[in-house]
């Protein structure tokens, strides 16, 4: 997906395979099963070009990035215990007497 | 029939009057560890105390009519909790396994800690229970804590998860779901904030009460939008004043002796609900 947020413009499962194998060697196949998957997962659309498919994100990296802290933050309401969230919000004069509490000398 | 009588009184009995003390403890937050056990061995006791005293009446020679009723009662009770079970169960993994692909895509992995960092400039950690726990650490929430705080979040999100509490929170769940009485609502929202008390204790522990009430206050930068939450005031706020509190030892201890008897009592309930009938027919 690094590789799909970083270009300006749909690319066929060729050229993903060719910048990748810079780096490492993979097979043809694996980038175009994984490009596959994450077409069907919803990740990327994908639009026939000649005899190619042509990928692109479906969703910018910051979108998908907020999407999914804003799941967590609404999991973390829901009754499911799907995920446990540090802390949640408190309000101006709360966030002002426990930084007075904090602020106290006193025996730990 | 009579030790019948009196297992389904103490069901009612304990299903009415356990939630108030036991809500009790769960404020006081002396015990998190014994608060948690006090609510799922009430729960349990009546549970147990109902499905008893229905089989025994299903299979005790006698009416027919009683018979059949107390039987539907129990299969209706069993089925009833086992699909509250299943449904929180599916949902919960439902929401995990669409974290962990988004999470994939975009989290800068740290394999030897179990941290998943994400860029975002909210302030949020949470972890994601499971096969395979993670921890998600914004960047926000680098910028907004110190090395020592940060390092006490993790302690605590771990805690979740070495501790399964996700399990606890989701029978409490099921329990509310299944039947929304309020021995069971109360005992979920109950063990939602023991959990979260025994995690502060935990990361409490290692890094220093203060260190964590801090990093509660540094995560709570921003303000809930409409000034307190619910009028009770928030969670966040009381595990900081908590984690501030100085306590004397008496006091400490008084508590734990309080939650323990709690816990002893309901969870010899329905044998002494049984036995002490039996004991006077025969005296």
């Amino acid at each position: 997906m690094a590789q799909m947020w970083g270009r300006r413009q749909p690319a066929t499962v060729r050229e993903v395979h060719a910048v990748l194998a810079e780096d490492r060697s993979i097979a043809y196949t694996t980038v175009l099963t994984v490009l596959d998957n994450l077409h069907r997962k919803g990740f990327l659309h994908r639009a026939m070009s000649g005899r190619a498919w042509r990928y692109e994100p479906a969703v910018s990296r910051a979108q998908h990035t907020a999407n999914l802290m804003h799941e967590a933050l609404a999991a973390a309401t829901d009754p499911t215990g799907a995920l446990a969230q540090f802390v949640d919000r408190m309000s101006a004069e709360e966030a002002a007497a426990l930084r007075a509490l904090l602020s106290e000398p006193g025996p730990r | 029939m009579s030790a019948v009588s009196c297992v389904l009184a103490y069901a009612l009995l304990v299903a009415g009057c356990a939630p108030r003390p036991l809500t009790a403890l769960s404020v006081a937050g002396r015990s998190p560890r014994l608060t948690i056990a006090g609510w799922l061995t009430a729960a349990a006791s009546v549970l147990l105390a109902v499905i008893a005293g229905a089989v025994a009446v299903a299979v005790h020679p006698g009416p027919v009519a009683a018979r059949a009723v107390a039987a539907l009662i129990v299969v209706g009770v069993v089925a009833r909790l086992g699909w509250a079970a299943a449904v929180t169960v599916r949902a919960g993994r439902a929401t995990r396994r669409r974290q962990r692909h988004g999470l994939r895509l975009i989290g800068r992995a740290d394999a030897a800690l179990a941290v998943v960092n994400v860029e975002c400039a909210e302030p949020m950690v949470y972890c994601l229970p499971g096969r395979g726990g993670l921890v998600v650490v914004t960047s926000g929430a680098r910028a907004a804590l110190s090395p020592p705080q940060l390092a006490a979040v993790l302690t605590h999100e771990r805690s979740h998860l070495a501790g399964r509490h996700h399990l606890l929170l989701t029978i409490g769940y099921s329990l509310a779901r299944a039947l929304p009485i309020r021995l069971f609502t109360a005992l979920a929202a109950g063990v939602e904030v023991q959990v979260e008390l025994r995690a502060d204790d935990v990361a409490a522990l290692r890094h220093g009460k203060l260190t964590v009430a801090s990093a509660i206050a540094a995560m709570s930068r921003r303000p809930s939008p409409a000034g307190a939450l619910g009028g009770g005031g928030s969670t966040a706020f009381a595990r900081g004043r908590r984690l501030c509190a100085t306590e004397g030892r008496w006091r400490t201890v008084t508590g734990f002796a309080a939650a323990a008897v709690t816990l002893v009592g309901l969870a010899t309930g329905p044998y002494l609900a049984v036995i002490l009938p039996v004991c006077a027919t025969h005296l």
